[in-house]
């Protein structure tokens, strides 16, 4: 007895410099909290305290009389509810065996891009961010795991005689949070709104194939004009202007607004920012926003459609590109599930290192980075120092070195599992690097060793990132390398060069894009005569035909791929590496969509496609967190 | 009174000291000064490294080798590689000569504007004086990495460019210099005496007043060339200064720095650069400062 009295007196001394350091970090992560609770919000106090304390002895007197001093905001909100919780979600459906309480089933990840405004999707697509109306409201159909359509609002579409008209077959008994049916005046509402001129919808041209939608968009036509109709309570109709096979792929960007609540208000999309208004058709609804922290999402009990999710809560924390990873490893955080782009080779390597707690995952994203000739400016207008050029870059040694782990070289603009896919362009002769064919073409063309070649500018957006710095470092070093060419750099303000570029001004460009529907019109649309800066008739005539094709799927698919690979054989463009994201999603979340589909790719995307959310849930690997 | 007759003949008798100016004064203090001659010991291999880079570089600073990305330091690549494969070594030794370069040219580009400017305010007064200095006043209340990264935006990238920014706002400072001593040298009697015999201003200033304002100067432009090299590490390091592939010591650091939670030593080792130059030029110019200072009489 006296032998351990004596020994605590012996370590009171350390214990005291150790409780001293406690309370100091304690008071100073109090601190920090207040200063900054854009990166970590206070309910996270009791656990910073938690992990501050290295000792659990000594610090377990002093930290919980010091915590609330230091941080008064972290007033618990609710009970711990560890072990209390059931095996059922609020909708009835029954957890797995290995999963959490319901209680537990709480998603928390961070947002890193810029906070958005509202959540209505048909209002504004920037403004409303890339994600946030999908938890609440739901569109007419979504994409699966397979990257296949399958219905949600609307129960079965098809395509009637004319070609011209889609019907959508509403389904029956759905209901807003609040109790108001959901209907297809919902649906012709929510497609009205978005040609309104007054909301100014900033994705208006993207649902320009309905009828008269550029008039009344514009104001030169009124809105009954409008190519879009609520025949009854469950069927919609809307009229396109030519055949557009992708109008139901189309309709997924868009989640229905709530017509009873914004005819109630001023038609600003405010009410979606405000959990009183806030009316969910989803099977979550809008259960707090903090401007600036945090946006929490709670399941709907009054959800009547089809997918149903495990999750019961979904803690959407304000963060930025650099505070992502360290919330990420200090726990804060379930995944890095959006926005990835900021995750470089060092944060994979890392990983790596330790895959069983990092829970590394990947996949190649729907787009492509490229080099743009203009086939109109001199020389790029020789087809043989377009192809001279594209062969004498090696992409598997750029994607292999710079752009490890985020870039996989590509040989066509169409990536892997996209519709239309041709993976037949591989061997195609332009993609083959032979840096003596190069030259070969090049003193075919005239300009034996680059003599007599205009000094060569390629142009791009500022500011580069460390991904696409190094791939530009390489193209021009092996440019230089294997043809003897010199080229110039000249980045632009983003700005400043996309309106630039939309003149045609530029004769060779690095640029990249993301696709916006699961179409391939979408992407090859853009080398179409007057988009980009290429332009082939016959590549123009191929793709006008596919668009507004009517018959079968297969046979559209076709003239798509003959008309890519006339892009890629006469190097209209150099397509140089389709981006590879790379997300982390800890261990212990489990789902579908976190196994490979059956395009053995992994469709856990946090985004609006997706049905991660659905199908994921937390296991009982994850230690008991509060909120 | 014999004591003060001895005092008296002591002074007399013995030899008058070697006569010994400004200068001599000013490199025999310097020489007592540790720091300061350690500093200048690290800029002199700084300018060594950078003048042999392509005798003690392997293959100079864009030599890709991609088998050999993201290797760490070993005795075969002694800073380890970047994401293409290049030495860090090589690139941190060619980013010596960039900074160099910008250091001492944009530095003697301000001055070459700001010293004529300051002597014809600081000489003639009136209102030479007043429309130089308030314009001086008006440039020195743009800050002056917002006013480069205005330039540069509007130049584009390029070591001129960048050479242009930074001098735009760094010729203030030796205008004010000059004209502060000026002013206080026009009243010393040996220039009024050079006005009564008939002398030229511009002899005057050139001849008489400016070698007795050159310490300041001098100490001036010691600080003035770190001052310089971080303003192309700044703008570089926000992607506005020198065009890739050529490497500058704030580019290295500003595009590795995302690689720095594993592959540290691409930061590291440019951000040791700076700090090594920018240290030696900081104690080389305080042992300066200490050293043509008359006053200080250690």
């Amino acid at each position: 007895m006296s032998r351990v009295v004596q020994y605590t007196a012996k370590i009171s001394r350390r214990n005291f410099l150790q409780n001293t350091l406690t309370i100091t970090g304690v008071a100073g992560v109090g601190l920090f909290l207040q200063a900054c609770g854009a990166q970590a919000t206070p309910t996270e106090a009791p656990k910073a305290a938690a992990t501050q304390a290295p000792p659990p002895a000594a610090a377990a007197t002093t930290v919980p009389t010091q915590a609330p001093a230091a941080a008064p905001t972290a007033a618990p909100t609710k009970a711990a509810a560890a072990a209390t919780g059931s095996d059922k979600t609020i909708l009835g459906l029954a957890l797995p065996a290995d999963a959490a309480p319901y209680d537990q089933q709480i998603y928390r990840c961070m947002i890193t891009g810029a906070e958005p405004q509202h959540m209505e999707r048909a209002a504004s697509v920037s403004g409303s961010g890339s994600i946030y109306p999908f938890y609440y409201t739901e569109p007419l159909v979504k994409l699966n795991e397979d990257n296949e359509l399958v219905p949600v609002i609307a129960e079965s579409w098809n395509l009637e005689s004319d070609g011209l008209t889609w019907t959508f077959k509403i389904r029956k008994g759905l209901e807003w949070s609040d109790g108001v049916p959901l209907t297809a005046k919902d649906v012709e509402f929510t497609y009205q709104r978005m040609a309104d001129p007054k909301v100014a919808f900033d994705w208006a041209w993207f649902f320009a194939d309905i009828k008269n939608f550029k008039e009344v968009n514009s104001g030169k036509a009124p809105m009954s004009d409008l190519g879009v109709k609520a025949v009854d309570d469950y069927t919609f109709q809307a009229v396109m202007n030519a055949p557009a096979p992708y109008f139901p792929d189309k309709t997924l960007m868009v989640t229905i607004s709530p017509q009873h609540v914004i005819k109630t208000t001023d038609g600003s999309p405010n009410w979606s920012t405000d959990p009183k208004t806030a009316v969910a058709s989803g099977p979550w609804k809008l259960a707090s926003w903090e401007k600036g922290k945090q946006i929490v999402f709670e399941a709907n009990p009054n959800y009547k459609g089809v997918l149903k999710p495990f999750i019961k809560t979904i803690i959407i924390k304000v963060g930025s590109p650099e505070s992502v990873q360290p919330a990420y490893e200090a726990g804060e955080i379930d995944a890095t599930a959006y926005e990835g782009g900021n995750i470089t080779p060092a944060d994979i390597a890392k990983a790596k290192s330790d895959p069983a707690r990092w829970g590394v995952h990947s996949y190649v994203d729907y787009g492509a980075y490229f080099l743009m000739f203009n086939n109109q400016m001199d020389p790029f207008t020789n087809t043989k120092v377009r192809q001279a050029i594209a062969k004498s870059i090696d992409k598997n040694a750029l994607a292999g070195s710079i752009g490890r782990d985020l870039s996989v070289p590509a040989f066509s603009m169409l990536p892997p599992g996209f519709p239309a896919h041709n993976p037949a362009l591989k061997d195609d002769d332009t993609n083959k690097f032979d840096p003596a064919g190069a030259k070969k073409l090049l003193a075919d063309a005239g300009f034996l060793e680059g003599k007599g070649l205009p000094k060569i500018t390629l142009y791009t957006w500022s500011p580069l990132n460390a991904l696409r710095k190094g791939w530009i470092e390489g193209v021009q070093a092996q440019i230089k390398k294997n043809l003897g060419i010199d080229t110039e750099l000249n980045t632009g303000e983003i700005k400043v060069f996309y309106a630039e570029k939309a003149k045609h001004v530029y004769p060779f460009t690095f640029q990249q894009y993301q696709f916006d529907y699961f179409d391939p019109s979408n992407l090859l649309d853009l080398w179409k005569t007057g988009n980009y800066d290429y332009s082939n008739k016959d590549y123009d005539a191929l793709i006008d035909k596919a668009d507004h094709f009517v018959g079968s799927k297969e046979d559209r698919i076709k003239l798509y791929q003959q008309a890519e690979k006339i892009l890629v054989d006469e190097a209209g463009a150099i397509f140089l590496f389709w981006p590879q994201t790379v997300q982390f999603w800890r261990p212990y979340l489990k789902g579908k969509s976190l196994e490979p589909s059956k395009l053995g790719v992994q469709s856990f995307r946090g985004n609006k496609l997706g049905l991660t959310h659905y199908n994921m849930y937390i296991t009982k690997d994850r230690p008991a967190i509060k909120i | 009174m014999t004591i003060v007759q001895t005092a008296q003949e002591t002074i007399f008798t013995e030899k008058p000291p070697a006569q010994r100016g400004l200068y001599q004064d000013a490199w025999r203090r310097f020489k007592k000064n540790r720091l300061a001659l350690i500093g200048f010991g690290v800029l002199l291999l700084i300018t060594l490294g950078a003048i042999a880079a392509p005798l003690i570089s392997f293959g100079g600073y864009n030599n890709q080798v991609y088998a050999d990305a993201y290797l760490f330091p070993s005795p075969q690549h002694l800073m380890g590689t970047d994401g293409l494969g290049r030495e860090i070594w090589n690139r941190v030794l060619y980013g010596a000569r960039i900074s160099l370069l910008v250091g001492l040219v944009s530095q003697a580009l301000a001055y070459a504007v700001g010293i004529p400017l300051g002597a014809i305010a600081g000489f003639r007064g009136g209102q030479a004086d007043y429309f130089i200095m308030r314009f001086v006043d008006a440039m020195s209340a743009f800050p002056s990495l917002l006013f480069a990264i205005l330039v540069m935006s509007v130049l584009g990238p390029g070591v001129w460019q960048v050479l242009l920014a930074i001098s735009l706002t760094r010729w203030i400072e030796g205008c004010r210099m000059t004209r502060a001593q000026l002013l206080q040298l026009r009243q010393s009697e040996y220039v009024i005496a050079a006005q009564a015999m008939g002398a030229s201003s511009g002899r005057i200033i050139v001849t008489h007043m400016l070698p007795n304002a050159l310490s300041p100067l001098i100490v001036g432009l010691t600080l003035g060339i770190p001052g310089a090299i971080f303003s192309e590490a700044g703008l570089s390091f926000l992607g506005l200064g020198i065009n890739p592939p050529i490497p500058s010591w704030g580019q290295m650091v500003g595009e590795s720095v995302q690689y720095l939670s594993y592959y540290w030593y691409m930061t590291v080792f440019p951000a040791l650069a700076i700090a090594l130059m920018m240290l030696g030029f900081t104690w080389a110019g305080d042992g300066l400062r200490d050293a043509l200072d008359p006053r200080d009489s250690r």
